[in-house]
């Protein structure tokens, strides 16, 4: 025994717990019928404490001996119709089982393990019950008072077994605790072994008697018996003792043969029948090597090591390369070879699928605990709860079963608790006063589907817009943008829940997100629907297996990689020009606007050539690498006259959109080949410490292919998405201090640092100082073959001046004719920031404000103002249309966002127009009551009250209602469903903020066409 | 090389040739020599591994040991070969050799163990090629060094392990 105490230990272990996983169901199925217990069930529930305390003690775990000793103890009190089941006894017996769970997790230190206060809990229940008991004169009771043990070998009548004489002094020498006596019979040439069967023997029990049997009648052998009294059950004996005898008969005890009288005849509750004959007290056991069958409804199974498992799943791959290299050298004109190769073919992918699904466990497992939940949550929730469950048996990966382990029961309890409502409100509601909660698991589009649904109250979508406004996740407009899918997902990020209270079931507002991370995480999504009123329905969409996964194979350099396809976002191909002119440079990174959202770039090829991490350095290098090569190749181009007619330059690049959390870029790569499905092989512990590769594989051709760790690439590629991808995640998130704006920070001189909002630049432009040319005063350079006068900031402002190096760059603002460039040394970033404005800093035209800036002080610069300083010319002849008297113009300017606000003021001043400025549309009504206005300028997106609003209510009033409006944006995000409501809204005009020229223009324009303008011009 | 030996205790080595030089490792450490290669580069890794190849659906390291032992990389013809490990000596490893030698038998006597490798910083331990030979054994008309997988493996790590030191 010795020699095998840790496997049997092991075995121990895993059996108890097989027992314990099984027996929680049978514990509430016996709380269900409490009045009408099946016999069977019972028996099923003591059998399995029978068999784990037998084991407990035969490997020395005597704690959880004792524990199961006691539930045994009570179950066999339930047995003999000595104790009615009730919610106390099953609460004390599944709190039984949590604690043995306990213990068999860390089986060596079980025996210190307190167990004190259960014992006494169940102790007391069965005193209780004896007592009870002790009026009635019941002979089973006094055997069970005068025996600690349920399974006492007392009580014997006297018989004969196999030339044994089974005496009541026999018995009487049985050790006490000994639950079992067995005759043992081995041939007398294993008796070889016989001082090591011995000790083994006097290990685990007592031999009562000894002898060699005559002849048996059978084969002609004789063999050695033995009467032997052990603690351990006949599974156990063979385990325990080696060799294990060649027959092992049970000599069964007096309950369990009065159990089969009463079963198989007749229905009194006479407890008690004397055994009259021998053969029905021997029930022949297995010979060695013969699993017992422990439940009837449990089919036949085998365990087996999760190492041979792998191995053969290893081999099983093998075999599919082998078959595919056999595929591609088949010589298919032979029709003989050819029939062989495809049965090849055949047998060897269904054995593929058949080691696959060996990995597969019923998702049953996991609903096992599901009514545990239940019932806990019943009397903590003062709830009725009715559960379905289809679909048990259908099979998932262990690595997956294991991740939705977590998210499954809480998804429950969230039904419980938030789900269903009180009995009173659902009986008033018109449904049943028992929740309904319904859970279905199937096959669909090659993946496991499970949807939870409850016919509870429903989440309101009122509730989560109200929720998402108070802890000011999302804005009121942005709300109501939204879809009802939108919405619903919103309860999936973190920190949100809606539940009023809090309890200590659920609603702490973390979990969901939880949940969503847990399943996202083996590449599983989860979508929810909720009908107010009618319930919520929770649809899990999981992968088959994790051990393969689909991939996009693409190739780079002549090698192909793959990158996984939950990376995957979407695929982007850039055709010829767009390959020059789409890709632009922010900070020293190459980027992407891809729908209005900027993407970093990264170059695969890149990453892959340099061994160490890039830095500010490397970037700008490749950065400008690409720009170059992109120049001389468009230089070649346009040189070559031949290519004249050809129009464009023919060329494309592609690039992955992927995804890390919740941050994107884009993954120049050479070409791509396709999608593949393959298995994944850790890299070499060795080669662990290389971030930029999370496995390799083995494809159809026989190559290994590595497999791209998307997350290691963009911290090897140093992308720095805190300051692009912000913008791309929550470009319209308004915040209650101003809105979050992405800024262009630079220098020029030695000491200022500047700051442009990012909208108003067209591009960064690297120049060479020697290609500038002066003319007069003026600094000149081509850039895309146009004429552009450099600015410098020193000559407009008085800051340091610019520091000269061979390479500078230019700033290309947006929508300036004609083009003007900004001399800068050094682009500092790209920030996303909240611009808290200072007045009391510098002030001068073209400045708009100074703000902190990552501990710098930063002048905000306003180009036009700046470009008008220097050229005056360039506006001048525009503004010929000028009001004579604009003083008297009364404009109302609604903006919010302290930074524009100074922006348009900047804009507006130098016309002279009388200007009002309000930060939403309620205080600009409260301002039309005031004053007499000629025009309005209005922010849409804005708090409290938004443009359209403000706008909708002001043509309900008749007073007001002719005033012409001008609307702003922000960005060219303007949809179309935008432009129609502001036709509807008879909106004069709908302009970008950043364009001054257009906004002014259309002032001038509206207020010279309106009769009511001439009026004013007449009569006042 | 047999009738050389006279004493009992014997060890056999798996013999190769490295720009013309004798190195062996145990015959016991070697699983299989493989004659195909074909290499699936590891961008990252040190220079001196070749990269990874599929031996029957198994994936392999592969260090070019020409490199690691200082010598310039020979191109590979058709006496280069795989000598692949024991995964029970050693986690999925294999080196290219430029030429495959006998199998060679020599008493214990003639094997000198190399007992620097004892001592020493990491940093010591992978700049000096000393700490990747084993032993030496001196055979009649020349010298054969011994080197074991182990001792190759770390080697690579700690080559591994300056990269990245530079890197940062």
């Amino acid at each position: 025994m010795s020699i095998d105490k840790n496997s049997l230990v092991y075995e121990f272990i895993v059996e108890s717990k097989e027992f314990l996983t099984a027996i929680e169901s049978d514990f509430l199925e016996l709380e269900k019928y409490e009045d009408t217990v099946e016999s069977d069930l019972i028996n099923r529930l003591f059998r399995a404490f029978h068999t784990i305390k037998g084991g407990a003690n035969c490997i020395g775990m005597n704690t959880i001996g004792k524990l199961s000793h006691e539930v045994e103890t009570m179950l066999s009190l339930m047995r003999s119709g000595h104790l009615q089941p009730k919610t106390d006894h099953i609460d004390a017996m599944l709190d039984s089982v949590d604690v043995l769970n306990t213990m068999l997790d860390d089986v060596n230190n079980s025996n210190s393990f307190d167990t004190s206060v259960l014992l006494d809990r169940l102790k007391s229940m069965i005193e209780k019950c004896k007592t009870n008991d002790e009026n009635i004169t019941d002979p089973v009771n006094e055997k069970n008072t005068d025996s600690d043990k349920s399974l006492s070998l007392k009580n014997f009548t006297p018989f004969t077994l196999m030339g044994f004489e089974i005496t009541d002094t026999i018995i009487d020498n049985c050790p006490s605790d000994h639950n079992f006596l067995y005759v043992l019979e081995y041939e007398i040439t294993d008796m070889e072994d016989k001082d090591k069967i011995s000790i083994q023997l006097v290990n685990t029990g007592k031999v009562m008697e000894e002898k060699i049997s005559s002849v048996t009648e059978e084969n002609g052998l004789i063999s050695f018996q033995l009467l032997y009294s052990t603690v351990l059950d006949d599974s156990l004996i063979n385990l325990a003792i080696s060799p294990p005898p060649k027959k092992l008969v049970e000599i069964k005890n007096n309950d369990q043969l009065d159990k089969i009288i009463a079963d198989d005849s007749i229905s009194t509750k006479s407890k008690i029948k004397p055994l009259q004959t021998s053969d029905n007290q021997i029930i022949k056991k297995a010979v060695p090597g013969k699993n017992k069958s422990n439940s009837d409804s449990i089919t036949e199974t085998i365990r087996i090591n999760v190492d041979t498992l792998d191995q053969l799943m290893k081999l099983a791959g093998e075999l599919v390369l082998i078959r595919n290299q056999q595929l591609l050298n088949v010589d298919r004109s032979d029709p003989i070879f050819r029939s062989i190769v495809q049965q090849l073919d055949l047998v060897t992918t269904k054995i593929q699928e058949s080691i696959i699904r060996t990995r597969m466990q019923p998702i049953g497992k996991i609903f096992g605990k599901i009514p545990r939940i239940i019932r806990e949550l019943e009397k903590k929730l003062d709830k009725q709860f009715e559960v379905s469950i289809i679909g048990s048996d259908v099979e998932l990966d262990k690595g997956v079963l294991e991740a939705l382990s977590e998210p499954i029961p809480h998804l429950i309890r969230n039904c419980c608790d938030h789900g269903l409502e009180m009995p009173e409100i659902r009986i008033n509601a018109g449904k049943s006063p028992i929740g309904k909660i319904s859970i279905e698991t199937f096959h669909k589009g090659g993946q496991i589907n499970i949807v939870i649904s409850d016919d509870g109250k429903g989440i309101s979508t009122v509730a989560i817009k109200r929720k998402a406004i108070e802890k000011g996740m999302k804005s009121e407009s942005e709300l109501n943008q939204m879809n009802e899918k939108q919405l619903y997902s919103l309860i999936f990020q973190p920190g949100f829940s809606t539940a009023d209270k809090i309890s200590d079931v659920s609603g702490r507002g973390v979990g969901m997100d939880v949940v969503k991370n847990a399943i996202e995480k083996v590449g599983g999504s989860i979508e929810l629907k909720s009908i107010q009123g009618k319930g919520t329905t929770v649809h899990l969409r999981m992968p088959l297996t994790l051990a393969i996964i689909p991939c996009l194979i693409v190739r780079v350099d002549g090698f192909r990689y793959a990158i996984p396809q939950i990376n995957l976002e979407e695929l982007i191909c850039l055709y010829d020009d767009d390959v020059r002119t789409k890709i632009e440079c922010a900070g020293n990174f190459e980027i992407y606007r891809l729908r209005n959202k900027l993407l970093p770039l990264v170059r695969l090829s890149e990453v892959l050539d340099r061994k160490t991490p890039f830095n500010d350095i490397t970037v700008s290098e490749i950065t400008e690498k690409y720009r170059l090569e992109q120049k001389k190749k468009y230089d070649e181009f346009t040189e070559n006259d031949q290519n004249k007619e050809q129009n464009v330059l023919r060329q494309s690049l592609n690039f992955a959109v992927v995804k890390v959390g919740s941050n994107r870029f884009g993954l120049i790569i050479d070409e791509i080949e396709g999608t593949e499905e393959i298995v994944i092989k850790p890299l070499h512990s060795s080669m662990k410490k290389l971030i930029c590769f999370s496995g390799a594989t083995v494809m159809g051709d026989g190559k290994v292919v590595l497999i791209l760790n998307i997350d290691g690439i963009a911290r090897f590629a140093r992308i720095a998405f805190s300051s692009y991808l912000k913008k791309y995640e929550d470009i319209q998130k308004v915040q209650s201090i101003g809105k979050l704006e992405t800024i262009l920070l630079f220098e020029s001189g030695k000491n200022e640092h500047f700051a442009i909002p990012l909208p108003f630049v067209r591009r960064i432009e690297r120049i060479l100082m020697s290609d500038i040319d002066i003319i007069g005063d003026k600094e000149y350079i081509i850039i895309d073959g146009r004429s552009t006068r450099i600015l410098r900031l020193e000559q407009v402002l008085d800051v340091s001046p610019c520091i000269e190096n061979k390479e500078m760059s230019v700033i290309l603002p947006k929508n300036i004719e004609p083009q003007i460039g900004i001399l800068i040394s050094n682009v500092i970033n790209i920030e996303k920031t909240h611009i808290n404005m200072s007045d009391s800093g510098y002030i001068e035209t073209g400045v708009v404000g100074t703000s902190i800036i990552n501990a710098h002080t930063t002048l905000l610069l306003e180009l036009y103002s700046l470009i008008e300083k220097a050229e005056s010319s360039w506006f001048r002849e525009k503004r010929e249309l000028k009001m004579t008297n604009p003083e008297q113009i009364n404009i109302l300017l609604i903006e919010s966002d302290p930074f524009y606000k100074k922006l348009l003021v900047a804009y507006l001043k130098p016309e002279n127009y009388d200007l009002t400025i309000v930060a939403n549309g309620q205080e600009a009504l409260d301002q039309l009551k005031l004053k007499k206005t000629h025009l309005i300028i209005t922010n849409i997106h804005m708090p409290i009250m938004n443009g359209w609003e403000f706008v909708a209510n002001i043509r309900q009033q008749p007073e007001y209602s002719k005033i012409p409006v001008i609307g702003l944006d922000d960005l060219d995000t303007t949809t179309i469903q935008d432009r129609e409501k502001a036709r509807k809204l008879e909106f004069k005009g709908f302009e970008l903020k950043i364009d001054r020229e257009n906004l002014i223009k259309k002032i001038s324009e509206i207020l010279s066409s309106t009769n009511k303008f001439e009026k004013i011009l007449n009569n006042e | 090389m047999n009738e050389n030996i006279t004493n009992d205790k014997k060890r056999q080595f798996c013999t190769f040739w490295i720009s013309d030089r004798l190195y062996c490792v145990n015959i016991l450490e070697v699983k299989e020599i493989i004659t195909e290669i074909q290499f699936t580069p590891i961008p990252h890794a040190p220079e001196e591994i070749k990269g990874y190849v599929n031996i029957r659906g198994e994936i392999f390291l592969i260090l070019g040991l020409s490199k690691l032992l200082g010598f310039e990389e020979k191109k590979l013809d058709e006496n280069s070969k795989l000598l692949i490990f024991k995964t029970s000596v050693i986690e999925s490893f294999g080196i290219l050799v430029d030429r495959l030698g006998d199998i060679a038998e020599v008493g214990e006597e003639m094997i000198e163990e190399n007992r620097k490798s004892e001592t020493g910083t990491s940093l010591e331990k992978a700049s000096s090629l000393e700490n990747i030979i084993s032993g030496t054994c001196k055979l009649k008309d020349r010298l054969m060094v011994i080197l074991t997988a182990e001792k190759l493996l770390n080697a690579v790590k700690e080559k591994l392990l300056t990269i990245n030191e530079k890197g940062d």
